[in-house]
Protein backbone atom coordinates (compact mmCIF):
# COMPACT_ATOMS: atom_id res chain seq x y z
CA UNK A 1 0.00 0.00 0.00
CA UNK A 2 0.78 3.82 -0.40
CA UNK A 3 0.99 5.85 2.58
CA UNK A 4 1.38 9.58 1.89
CA UNK A 5 1.71 11.58 5.33
CA UNK A 6 1.58 15.47 4.67
CA UNK A 7 3.17 17.98 6.86
CA UNK A 8 2.41 21.73 7.19
CA UNK A 9 2.77 24.09 10.16
CA UNK A 10 -0.29 24.84 12.44
CA UNK A 11 -2.21 27.75 11.66
CA UNK A 12 -1.05 29.65 14.65
CA UNK A 13 2.55 29.60 13.99
CA UNK A 14 4.34 31.89 12.29
CA UNK A 15 5.71 30.30 8.86
CA UNK A 16 8.73 32.84 7.25
CA UNK A 17 9.10 30.53 4.66
CA UNK A 18 5.60 30.71 3.46
CA UNK A 19 5.19 34.25 3.69
CA UNK A 20 8.05 34.74 1.64
CA UNK A 21 6.70 32.46 -0.92
CA UNK A 22 3.42 34.55 -0.29
CA UNK A 23 5.01 37.94 -1.09
CA UNK A 24 6.61 37.00 -4.32
CA UNK A 25 4.07 35.56 -5.35
CA UNK A 26 1.88 38.59 -5.10
CA UNK A 27 4.70 40.78 -5.73
CA UNK A 28 6.20 38.50 -9.06
CA UNK A 29 3.07 37.24 -10.54
CA UNK A 30 0.70 39.36 -9.94
CA UNK A 31 -1.48 37.32 -7.76
CA UNK A 32 -3.02 39.46 -5.62
CA UNK A 33 -5.82 37.60 -4.42
CA UNK A 34 -4.00 35.51 -2.44
CA UNK A 35 -4.31 35.83 1.79
CA UNK A 36 -1.31 33.52 3.13
CA UNK A 37 0.81 30.65 2.04
CA UNK A 38 2.18 27.53 4.10
CA UNK A 39 4.45 25.66 3.35
CA UNK A 40 4.86 21.87 4.15
CA UNK A 41 6.60 18.45 3.02
CA UNK A 42 5.02 15.40 1.82
CA UNK A 43 6.21 11.81 2.09
CA UNK A 44 5.40 9.55 -0.16
CA UNK A 45 5.87 5.50 1.59
CA UNK A 46 5.71 2.36 -0.25
CA UNK A 47 5.02 -0.48 2.45
CA UNK A 48 4.41 -4.20 2.16
CA UNK A 49 1.47 -4.33 4.61
CA UNK A 50 -2.48 -4.05 4.37
CA UNK A 51 -4.66 -0.94 5.10
CA UNK A 52 -6.33 -3.14 8.24
CA UNK A 53 -3.16 -3.72 9.93
CA UNK A 54 -4.33 -2.02 13.48
CA UNK A 55 -0.16 -2.08 14.62
CA UNK A 56 1.34 -1.17 11.35
CA UNK A 57 -0.89 1.79 11.07
CA UNK A 58 -0.64 2.93 14.55
CA UNK A 59 3.15 2.65 14.15
CA UNK A 60 2.98 5.08 10.80
CA UNK A 61 0.86 7.53 12.84
CA UNK A 62 3.45 7.42 15.94
CA UNK A 63 5.95 8.16 13.46
CA UNK A 64 4.61 10.67 11.68
CA UNK A 65 3.38 12.51 15.00
CA UNK A 66 6.85 11.75 16.61
CA UNK A 67 9.52 12.00 13.78
CA UNK A 68 8.26 13.47 10.57
CA UNK A 69 6.66 16.02 11.96
CA UNK A 70 6.98 17.62 15.64
CA UNK A 71 3.59 18.62 17.50
CA UNK A 72 5.13 21.83 18.73
CA UNK A 73 4.43 23.41 15.32
CA UNK A 74 3.32 21.35 12.91
CA UNK A 75 0.41 18.55 12.45
CA UNK A 76 0.18 15.86 9.95
CA UNK A 77 -2.22 13.90 7.56
CA UNK A 78 -2.04 10.52 6.60
CA UNK A 79 -3.59 9.62 3.65
CA UNK A 80 -3.83 5.13 2.70
CA UNK A 81 -4.25 4.25 -0.73
CA UNK B 1 41.30 15.26 35.45
CA UNK B 2 37.70 15.92 33.47
CA UNK B 3 36.89 14.24 31.01
CA UNK B 4 34.54 15.77 28.57
CA UNK B 5 32.50 13.67 26.15
CA UNK B 6 31.86 15.36 22.32
CA UNK B 7 29.67 14.46 20.32
CA UNK B 8 30.34 14.31 16.74
CA UNK B 9 27.77 13.12 14.33
CA UNK B 10 28.08 13.49 10.03
CA UNK B 11 27.92 17.23 9.59
CA UNK B 12 29.06 18.42 12.61
CA UNK B 13 31.05 21.16 12.76
CA UNK B 14 32.38 23.05 15.27
CA UNK B 15 33.73 20.15 17.21
CA UNK B 16 37.21 21.00 16.54
CA UNK B 17 36.45 24.53 17.95
CA UNK B 18 34.84 22.96 21.16
CA UNK B 19 37.97 20.36 21.26
CA UNK B 20 40.32 23.57 21.29
CA UNK B 21 38.43 24.80 24.46
CA UNK B 22 38.75 21.62 26.12
CA UNK B 23 42.28 21.99 25.49
CA UNK B 24 42.60 25.21 26.45
CA UNK B 25 40.96 24.56 30.01
CA UNK B 26 43.16 21.83 30.55
CA UNK B 27 40.68 18.82 30.34
CA UNK B 28 40.71 15.43 28.51
CA UNK B 29 38.01 14.90 25.86
CA UNK B 30 36.63 11.32 24.37
CA UNK B 31 35.04 11.42 20.84
CA UNK B 32 31.55 10.28 21.11
CA UNK B 33 30.28 8.59 17.89
CA UNK B 34 26.16 8.37 16.58
CA UNK B 35 26.27 4.92 16.76
CA UNK B 36 27.64 4.61 20.57
CA UNK B 37 25.59 2.59 22.55
CA UNK B 38 27.79 3.23 25.97
CA UNK B 39 28.70 6.62 27.88
CA UNK B 40 31.44 5.62 30.57
CA UNK B 41 34.07 7.74 32.32
CA UNK B 42 32.80 11.44 30.87
CA UNK B 43 32.59 13.94 33.42
CA UNK B 44 30.17 16.08 31.21
CA UNK B 45 28.69 15.85 27.63
CA UNK B 46 28.85 18.80 24.76
CA UNK B 47 27.05 18.71 21.70
CA UNK B 48 28.44 21.14 19.50
CA UNK B 49 27.37 22.94 16.47
CA UNK B 50 26.80 22.26 12.02
CA UNK B 51 24.61 21.14 9.99
CA UNK B 52 24.31 17.42 11.22
CA UNK B 53 22.55 14.99 8.41
CA UNK B 54 21.82 17.94 6.23
CA UNK B 55 19.43 19.70 8.42
CA UNK B 56 17.24 17.54 6.66
CA UNK B 57 13.79 16.87 8.17
CA UNK B 58 14.38 19.38 11.09
CA UNK B 59 17.19 20.41 12.35
CA UNK B 60 18.86 18.38 14.82
CA UNK B 61 15.72 15.59 13.99
CA UNK B 62 17.66 12.77 12.36
CA UNK B 63 20.88 13.36 14.96
CA UNK B 64 17.97 13.34 18.29
CA UNK B 65 16.80 9.65 17.26
CA UNK B 66 20.75 8.04 16.82
CA UNK B 67 21.61 5.73 19.08
CA UNK B 68 24.46 8.08 21.22
CA UNK B 69 21.47 9.79 21.63
CA UNK B 70 19.01 7.58 23.21
CA UNK B 71 21.73 6.29 24.95
CA UNK B 72 22.31 9.97 26.63
CA UNK B 73 18.17 10.32 26.84
CA UNK B 74 18.61 7.00 29.21
CA UNK B 75 21.55 8.20 31.10
CA UNK B 76 20.21 11.96 31.55
CA UNK B 77 16.89 10.46 33.08
CA UNK B 78 18.75 8.57 35.70
CA UNK B 79 21.74 10.78 36.51
CA UNK B 80 22.45 14.26 36.54
CA UNK B 81 25.17 14.27 33.97
CA UNK B 82 26.16 17.76 32.68
CA UNK B 83 25.14 18.45 28.86
CA UNK B 84 26.04 21.38 26.70
CA UNK B 85 24.15 21.80 23.68
CA UNK B 86 25.24 24.54 21.14
CA UNK B 87 23.47 25.72 18.59
CA UNK B 88 22.67 22.51 16.54
CA UNK B 89 23.40 21.06 19.53
CA UNK B 90 20.73 22.89 20.96
CA UNK B 91 17.92 22.31 18.66
CA UNK B 92 18.79 18.09 18.84
CA UNK B 93 18.51 18.54 22.77
CA UNK B 94 14.66 19.97 21.73
CA UNK B 95 14.23 17.37 19.58
CA UNK B 96 15.59 14.85 21.67
CA UNK B 97 12.59 16.45 24.22
CA UNK B 98 15.48 17.00 27.24
CA UNK B 99 15.20 20.76 26.52
CA UNK B 100 11.72 22.14 26.22
CA UNK B 101 10.32 23.55 22.79
CA UNK B 102 12.21 24.06 19.07
CA UNK B 103 14.52 26.61 17.09
CA UNK B 104 12.60 27.84 14.63
CA UNK B 105 13.30 29.46 11.08
CA UNK B 106 14.80 32.96 12.42
CA UNK B 107 12.15 35.79 11.50
CA UNK B 108 13.31 37.57 9.05
CA UNK B 109 14.56 34.62 7.08
CA UNK B 110 18.26 35.46 7.34
CA UNK B 111 21.22 33.88 7.89
CA UNK B 112 22.23 35.55 11.33
CA UNK B 113 26.25 36.08 11.79
CA UNK B 114 27.61 38.80 14.40
CA UNK B 115 28.04 39.22 18.07
CA UNK B 116 25.24 39.66 20.38
CA UNK B 117 24.85 41.44 23.83
CA UNK B 118 23.39 38.30 26.05
CA UNK B 119 21.90 39.22 29.15
CA UNK B 120 22.21 36.36 32.02
CA UNK B 121 19.40 35.76 33.98
CA UNK B 122 19.89 33.47 36.31
CA UNK B 123 23.03 33.18 37.59
CA UNK B 124 23.50 30.61 40.81
CA UNK B 125 23.89 28.02 37.75
CA UNK B 126 25.78 25.06 39.55
CA UNK B 127 26.83 23.14 36.93
CA UNK B 128 27.06 25.57 33.70
CA UNK B 129 27.81 29.66 34.80
CA UNK B 130 30.04 28.66 38.01
CA UNK B 131 32.50 31.22 36.54
CA UNK B 132 29.88 33.53 34.82
CA UNK B 133 30.10 36.92 37.55
CA UNK B 134 28.51 39.20 35.02
CA UNK B 135 24.38 39.90 33.77
CA UNK B 136 25.77 40.39 30.87
CA UNK B 137 27.59 38.36 27.77
CA UNK B 138 29.24 39.18 24.38
CA UNK B 139 29.09 36.15 22.33
CA UNK B 140 28.84 35.33 18.21
CA UNK B 141 25.79 33.82 17.05
CA UNK B 142 25.63 32.06 13.18
CA UNK B 143 22.76 30.19 13.05
CA UNK B 144 19.47 30.51 10.23
CA UNK B 145 17.32 28.47 12.57
CA UNK B 146 17.82 30.06 15.63
CA UNK B 147 14.02 31.53 17.01
CA UNK B 148 13.02 29.61 20.13
CA UNK B 149 9.17 28.62 20.05
CA UNK B 150 7.41 27.09 22.56
CA UNK B 151 3.72 27.15 22.98
CA UNK B 152 2.24 29.66 25.37
CA UNK B 153 1.57 27.64 28.54
CA UNK B 154 5.24 25.63 28.23
CA UNK B 155 7.16 29.50 27.48
CA UNK B 156 5.13 30.50 31.37
CA UNK B 157 5.96 27.28 32.89
CA UNK B 158 9.64 27.90 31.93
CA UNK B 159 10.01 31.45 32.76
CA UNK B 160 8.40 30.58 36.10
CA UNK B 161 10.45 28.30 36.72
CA UNK B 162 13.61 30.17 35.41
CA UNK B 163 14.68 28.09 33.17
CA UNK B 164 15.24 31.11 30.31
CA UNK B 165 19.26 31.72 31.13
CA UNK B 166 20.19 33.30 28.80
CA UNK B 167 18.20 36.07 26.34
CA UNK B 168 19.13 38.47 23.92
CA UNK B 169 19.36 41.77 24.56
CA UNK B 170 18.38 43.13 20.72
CA UNK B 171 16.26 39.89 19.90
CA UNK B 172 18.02 39.00 16.30
CA UNK B 173 16.01 36.13 15.38
CA UNK B 174 12.41 36.98 17.02
CA UNK B 175 12.92 34.46 19.84
CA UNK B 176 10.09 33.91 22.09
CA UNK B 177 10.71 35.91 24.75
CA UNK B 178 14.54 36.90 23.23
CA UNK B 179 15.88 33.45 24.60
CA UNK B 180 19.10 32.91 23.12
CA UNK B 181 19.84 30.22 25.81
CA UNK B 182 17.05 28.02 28.10
CA UNK B 183 18.11 24.65 31.13
CA UNK B 184 16.05 22.02 32.04
CA UNK B 185 14.20 22.03 35.39
CA UNK B 186 17.24 20.52 37.46
CA UNK B 187 19.79 23.05 35.77
CA UNK B 188 22.18 20.38 34.33
CA UNK B 189 21.09 20.19 30.51
CA UNK B 190 22.15 24.02 28.93
CA UNK B 191 21.00 24.51 25.59
CA UNK B 192 22.37 27.26 24.06
CA UNK B 193 22.01 28.68 20.61
CA UNK B 194 25.26 31.65 20.20
CA UNK B 195 28.92 30.11 19.97
CA UNK B 196 30.92 30.04 23.75
CA UNK B 197 33.39 28.09 21.78
CA UNK B 198 34.76 31.31 19.48
CA UNK B 199 34.59 33.61 22.84
CA UNK B 200 38.05 32.24 24.03
CA UNK B 201 40.84 34.51 23.73
CA UNK B 202 40.61 38.02 23.32
CA UNK B 203 43.54 37.99 20.36
CA UNK B 204 40.64 36.19 17.90
CA UNK B 205 37.37 36.96 19.50
CA UNK B 206 34.85 39.16 20.59
CA UNK B 207 34.81 38.33 24.85
CA UNK B 208 35.95 35.57 26.63
CA UNK B 209 32.39 34.81 27.97
CA UNK B 210 32.54 31.66 26.48
CA UNK B 211 35.43 30.54 28.21
CA UNK B 212 33.87 31.20 31.66
CA UNK B 213 30.80 28.71 30.46
CA UNK B 214 33.78 26.17 29.67
CA UNK B 215 35.98 26.86 33.01
CA UNK B 216 32.86 25.52 34.85
CA UNK B 217 33.77 22.07 33.80
CA UNK B 218 36.31 22.25 36.21
CA UNK B 219 33.78 22.64 39.27
CA UNK B 220 31.63 19.86 38.03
Amino acid sequence: MRVTIIITPKSDVYDPEGMAVCKSLIENYNLMNITSVTKGKIFVINVNGDKDDEKLIDTLHNTAKSFLSNPIIEEYKLIIE
Amino acid sequence: MKNVGIIRFPGSLDDKDVIKAIKYIGCSYTILKHTDTSINNIDCVIIPGGFTYGDYLRCGAIASKTLIMRTLYKVASSTDIPILGICNGFQILCETALLPGILRQNKNSKFICNEQNISVNILNNQYWLSFIDDMHIKLPLKSGYGMYYIDNNSLNALIDNKQNIFTYINNPNGSLNSIAGIINRRGNILGIMPHPEYAIDYRYHCSIDGLKIFLSILRM
